[in-house]
């Protein structure tokens, strides 16, 4: 069994709404060293497009979302 | 056959008259084997209350409730401007159903990635 991704930072995002959690995440994602891996939380429904887009476009990589129930989770890994 | 190209239509305006024409554009797109995808933003976002879409219908037309109905069924995304919800203060406005809440980076990530934009 694969061992969890243990991330770097954890970003809560709940009760924010677009466009603070790309805002915020992209500070985040700056803060981290590459290889790092930030946990981002949220609840805005908008986030789950808009932070998949901005891994892909940044160059990072998305390695796990999940929804339960309206709650979002991101592991989003620094690749540069 | 030709390699499949997307146009994105961007309505930014409530004025009935200019609601018909991305609508329209849209499912004459697919009929061509064009990808299309719409997206509402700012003030667009009044005719998509299912009170308001059922009212506007001009000329010859269907209204633009049965439009944006049949642009769903064939496939045809339509996306909504979180941050214009937000701007309208409609926290808990009820939306035609089908369509889909998405936030302002991923309007500039559509628009990079369509091969023609049209805004109305």
């Amino acid at each position: 069994m694969p061992e969890a991704v243990k991330p770097k930072k954890q970003l809560d995002c709940v009760g924010l709404y677009c466009p603070e959690p790309l805002f915020q995440t992209r500070e985040q994602i700056d803060s981290i060293e590459v290889g790092d891996v930030l946990e981002v939380l949220a609840d805005d429904p908008a986030a789950e497009e808009d932070l998949k887009r901005f891994a892909k476009r940044t160059g990072n990589e998305l390695l796990e979302f999940e929804n339960k129930d309206g709650s979002l989770r991101f592991l989003i890994k620094k690749m540069k | 056959m030709a390699e499949k190209k997307t146009i994105l239509y961007v309505q930014t305006s409530d004025d009935p008259e200019r609601q018909y024409s991305p609508l329209v554009l849209a499912q004459t797109a697919k009929a061509m084997d064009i990808d299309a995808q719409v997206y509402f933003l700012g003030q667009g976002l009044r005719t998509l209350q299912p009170e308001a879409a059922g009212k506007i219908k001009l000329g010859a037309f269907p209204s633009i409730l049965e439009m944006i109905n049949k642009t769903v069924e064939m496939g045809i995304p339509i996306y909504v401007c979180e941050a214009s919800k937000q701007m309208l203060g409609w926290e808990k406005a009820e939306l035609l159903p089908g369509l889909k809440i998405v936030g302002a980076g991923t309007l500039n990530d559509l628009v990079l990635e369509a091969d023609g934009t049209m805004w109305f």
